[in-house]
């Protein structure tokens, strides 16, 4: 079978948004946002799947990339409720639980956590390596003394490596940023 | 969705300031948020949890191009629904479309000599045989011929056996989620034919050129199922589970019994015999009402798709299921009838010199493994008409 013609939407500031970079930019978050609500983690990718699969039917309908991804986790939430709804029927899963994960405050708080980590292993993966190894060291809370003495380098050297990466950091993070700040004083 | 969107806001500020640091203008909204309780309690708890070093490690073991290979073959699967639906309004069109293609064809004809006689075939024209295609819910598509012996796992973990009769999803004794249970078609081309159990046991045959589309396992109260073309179904007894096949405007529903739904998209009619027990069937009238009629056994409802209406009357049932016997029977039926159902048999293309032929009419009773030409051959020898055969192409012309 061939693959399937990418879609692509115009989205926010006039940007374009394309289905299959969507797709690669949030299915391993969603993967790992899966399995937050899940008690069988492994069935996470195959539920992922089928969000994306729906999303493909509605992706015309969207006019912001908060909006996609707000349905995306919620599409993935619902998927995984539904899952350990059936579970909980089941296997009499200690009902407290599930309604602990049922709960909405629960989700927006996976959400924020999921959607935090997921920019910045996004943003961090595209350093050079010497970098990325310096700000999650940093990140972990070392002192630049002490990521010196971990990686054989000097305090000097430590500094000037964290201010690139910080740099480039923030030059990929302000993208993102963008468009908040276009939804925001819309 | 309001709300995720901004705490998804929430957590790009967040990153940001987490990664380096944010600017005036962004503090400021940060600070905005703070001031909501419930959004400053969850920014406290994810600032104090931190972020996890090992987790983000696991973004990168994804295999985003195995993953997305799998929602395109979903998407295709999908779309393929819709592309039957078209298929269908297509073949309406080559039958608009027919008259004219004859015209060119007949103009062309006249220009040749033509040999007499039948048998002039280069390619031979051979009878359908067991063959079909099933569509697995996850988009794989296997192809079912008779021979080997083999096992198919479906995404929901059932395992549906296929052996020299045909596929078998009784197997399955797994309990699998009802969200979960999978939607599995068979299609059969042209030419071709074939068998199969459905896990409540039913037993359906396909005639050529058909579709059926059903759960692995039923869950609910009823069991449905779709098709189109020419389907014979033996329902298992289940009186609290009604079975429910869905013919587009027609529905027809039985608790356990035998019977014949001829439904092919080139013929004007829905034709539903029964063979034993009871059904009941719901039509679609042209009002949009849906109008409600019983069978008993020998009777058979006759839905016309233009007029949407349904006729019952009482018919020779062996003649309307001769197809799953193996025999193609004829009374008095028209030469156009009869020669629609050999092409979609035979895999033949028919042209009529004239309309007059078309209604010309035939009993015969012949065996549906056979060769074209004895059938063919035994309406030449009794009537002024001659067959025509090149390729597969069967030119119908006065003698």
């Amino acid at each position: 079978m061939n693959q399937t013609p990418d879609k692509i939407i115009i989205i926010d500031n006039n940007e374009s948004l394309s289905y299959n970079s969507l797709f690669n930019e949030m299915y391993a978050g969603l993967c790992l946002f899966s399995e937050r609500f899940l008690m069988v983690s492994s069935e996470g990718e195959d539920l992922v799947q089928e969000v994306f699969v729906k999303l493909w039917a509605k992706f015309d309908d969207f006019d912001s990339l908060n909006a996609i991804k707000a349905y995306l986790y919620q599409a993935t939430r619902n998927a995984c409720l539904n899952s350990i709804r059936h579970e909980k029927v089941k296997r009499k899963y200690e009902a407290e639980q599930v309604h602990q994960v049922e709960s909405e405050t629960y989700f927006l708080k996976q959400v924020v956590e999921e959607e935090t980590s997921r920019i910045i292993a996004n943003s961090i993966d595209e350093l050079p390596p010497q970098c990325k190894k310096i700000l999650q060291l940093s990140m972990q809370g070392l002192k630049n003394q002490e990521i010196a003495e971990d990686l054989g380098i000097s305090v000097n050297s430590v500094k000037t490596q964290k201010s690139i990466a910080y740099k480039t950091l923030r030059s990929k993070l302000q993208n993102i940023f963008d468009i908040v700040m276009y939804i925001m004083w819309m | 969705m309001k709300n995720t969107q901004e705490h998804i806001k929430l957590a790009q500020l967040l990153a940001k300031q987490l990664a380096g640091e944010l600017s005036d203008a962004e503090i400021e909204q940060l600070t905005l948020f703070q001031k909501e309780e419930d959004k400053n309690e969850i920014l406290s708890s994810v600032r104090e949890k931190g972020i996890d070093f090992d987790r983000l490690e696991r973004y990168q073991t994804f295999n985003l191009e195995e993953a997305r290979k799998k929602v395109d073959w979903k998407i295709q699967f999908r779309l393929k629904s819709k592309k039957i639906n078209f298929a269908k309004i297509l073949r309406y069109a080559a039958i608009l479309a027919l008259p004219l293609a004859l015209a060119v064809y007949m103009l062309y004809l006249t220009d040749v000599t033509q040999p007499d006689g039948v048998g002039q075939a280069t390619i031979e024209i051979k009878p359908g045989e067991t063959k079909a295609q099933l569509y697995l819910s996850d988009g794989r598509i296997v192809d079912l011929e008779k021979q080997q012996k083999d096992l198919i796992r479906e995404t929901d973990g059932s395992v549906i056996e296929k052996d020299s009769l045909g596929l078998n999803y009784q197997t399955n004794t797994l309990d699998i989620e009802p969200e979960r249970i999978a939607e599995n078609v068979i299609v059969t081309p042209v030419g071709g034919e074939y068998q199969l159990t459905l896990s409540d046991g039913t037993k359906v045959w396909m005639n050529a050129k058909s579709e059926i589309r059903y759960p692995v396992r039923f869950i609910g109260n009823t069991r449905k199922v779709k098709m189109s073309g020419e389907v014979y179904f033996k329902v298992a007894k289940d009186a609290r589970k009604p079975f429910i096949v869905d013919v587009n405007d027609v529905e027809v529903k039985v608790l356990g019994t035998q019977f014949n739904i001829m439904a092919y998209p080139d013929e004007r009619s829905i034709q539903t015999t029964l063979v034993e027990g009871a059904v009941s069937l719901k039509a679609k009238e042209l009002s949009g009402k849906t109008t409600s009629v019983g069978l008993s056994p020998g009777r058979q409802a006759d839905y016309d798709r233009f007029s949407k209406s349904v006729e019952t009357r009482e018919v020779d049932v062996d003649r309307f299921i001769a197809w799953k016997n193996g025999k193609f029977v004829f009374e008095k039926e028209s030469l156009n009838d009869i020669m629609r159902k050999l092409e979609r048999w035979y895999d033949i293309k028919v042209f009529f010199q004239s309309n007059e032929l078309k209604n010309m009419r035939f009993s015969a009773r012949i065996d549906r493994y056979g060769n074209i030409n004895d059938i063919l051959e035994k309406m030449q020898q009794t009537t002024n008409i001659n067959f025509d055969i090149k390729n597969n192409i069967i030119q119908i012309k006065k003698k």
